[in-house]
């Protein structure tokens, strides 16, 4: 079965997006026989985040994977923002929080830190998401929740002008939640943009919202 | 070059966090050779006769011991996406990744070598081709090793079948590997054998990051 999308937030032609938007045209993806979704466009620009929905199942992470160059599209094509100010094009935190438990945490965060030539930033950045505590603990010593805030301060760390975020509010407590919105917040600020993935619509402030509706 | 660097640092501090498995490996190795003077018998012609084959095809099969712990762990916790994203590219990665085998696995057995050579009742003459042909011809192994590790990346207990994928692969590398310490104990020279061992890992070093690279996109779509 073809798997369909909606939107419901009003979208910029993406053939006229500005450099600094991520522009997408035409999206498909196909996994095996199914069709997640099809024919997806939208444009999210500099400074602001697109909150996409969807059951489960209806390629939310698909749709990541592939913005992320981890996944190829059957169809269709898209266009990362300029890097311009930042040091890279695209960032990303998947479902997984790529945290190695036979490591500290210091040791998770600057290997990270090492491949994005910001090592200093290793203790500002783990203060921010309030790991400063454990930061001699094995990272397996962490409960999911630190976990999640750990993988939020891998993604910080190589400071990145798109950020794709699959289900990032997963196991955080209504401090990590804060944290979450208030880096979301900085980011944005700064020029950066934001897709997140959730399976059901959440609190965003001045988010556009786009819905894959799946089979 | 600080992407090489960091992963091979960080692999290396894994595989010690976790060096049960590793001394699993390393004592495989040791023992492999220990059983044979007693399956065989203590025959000194008969073992020193055997003894470079049978040193190379332990420290094979000891290297494939390990291919489960290259990408598996990486694929399972999700840094193998982040690490894709921030490698210069997927080649890199492979070279990085199969460097860190290397090192925990290749590199103890050319250490090991002149213990194996005693044990094998080998002259002593054959210590120094046997410990240099492992220097020479044991990164093809770990190379080859890693594009079956990717291939087998998503899978549970994924090592066997990596290990059934790479053994006929790292035919060519034994046989000459066994050919140039043999020729050696005979007194004749070997010194082309010795050169199409390191023509292997040469080989090895320019196709496997390609291997390695097509190996990671298939199992990833």
């Amino acid at each position: 079965m073809v798997g369909t999308s909606k939107t419901s937030a009003h979208m910029t032609d993406p053939a006229g997006a500005s450099p600094d938007a991520l522009a997408v045209t035409n999206l498909s993806c196909v996994r095996g026989e199914r069709a997640l979704f099809t024919g997806v466009s939208f444009v999210v620009p500099g400074g602001s985040a697109l909150l996409v929905t969807g059951p489960n199942g209806s390629g939310k992470s698909s749709l990541l994977r592939i913005l992320a160059g981890l996944l190829d599209a059957a169809d269709g094509s898209y266009r990362p923002p300029e890097r311009g100010a930042f040091t890279r094009s695209v960032g990303y935190l998947g479902h997984a929080n790529s945290v190695k438990i036979r490591l500290t945490v210091w040791e998770n965060l600057r290997f990270w830190g090492r491949l994005a030539h910001a090592e200093p930033a290793v203790e500002p950045i783990l203060q921010r998401v309030g790991l400063d505590r454990f930061m001699d603990m094995p990272a397996g010593w962490l409960s999911a929740g630190q976990q999640r805030r750990l993988a939020l301060s891998q993604l910080l760390i190589v400071d990145s002008r798109l950020w794709l975020l699959d289900e990032p509010a997963a196991n955080l407590d209504s401090g990590g939640e804060a944290v979450l919105q208030q880096e979301l917040a900085r980011h944005r600020s700064t020029g950066g943009c934001a897709v997140v993935t959730s399976p059901t619509d959440i609190e965003m402030t001045d988010a556009q919202r786009f819905e894959l509706a799946g089979q | 070059m600080t992407f090489v660097r960091a992963v091979v640092e960080r692999d290396l501090k894994l595989y010690m966090r976790g060096v049960v498995d590793l001394i699993g490996v390393w004592m495989f190795f040791g023992i492999a050779i220990a059983m044979l003077p007693l399956s065989i018998g203590p025959d000194p012609d008969i073992l020193s006769r055997i003894a470079p084959g049978a040193a190379w095809a332990i420290a094979l099969l000891a290297s494939m011991l390990s291919l489960e712990r290259v990408f598996a762990p990486d694929q399972l916790d999700g840094s193998l996406d982040l690490l894709l994203l921030h490698a210069p590219s997927a080649h890199v990665l492979v070279l990085a990744k199969g460097f860190a085998h290397w090192l925990v696995t290749g590199l103890p057995f050319v250490v090991l070598a002149p213990v194996a050579a005693i044990a094998l009742g080998m002259e002593l003459r054959g210590v120094l081709p046997l410990a240099g042909a492992l220097l020479i011809g044991t990164p093809a192994l770990s190379l080859i090793g890693t594009v079956g590790a990717a291939l087998t990346a998503p899978l549970r207990r994924g090592g066997i079948l990596a290990a059934l994928i790479v053994l006929p692969q790292t035919i060519p590398v034994l046989i000459f590997g066994t050919a140039a310490v043999s020729e050696t104990l005979m007194g004749r020279d070997s010194g082309a054998y010795f050169s199409v061992l390191g023509a292997f890992t040469l080989a090895a070093l320019a196709l496997a990051p390609y291997a390695g690279n097509a190996a990671l996109r298939a199992v990833r779509s």
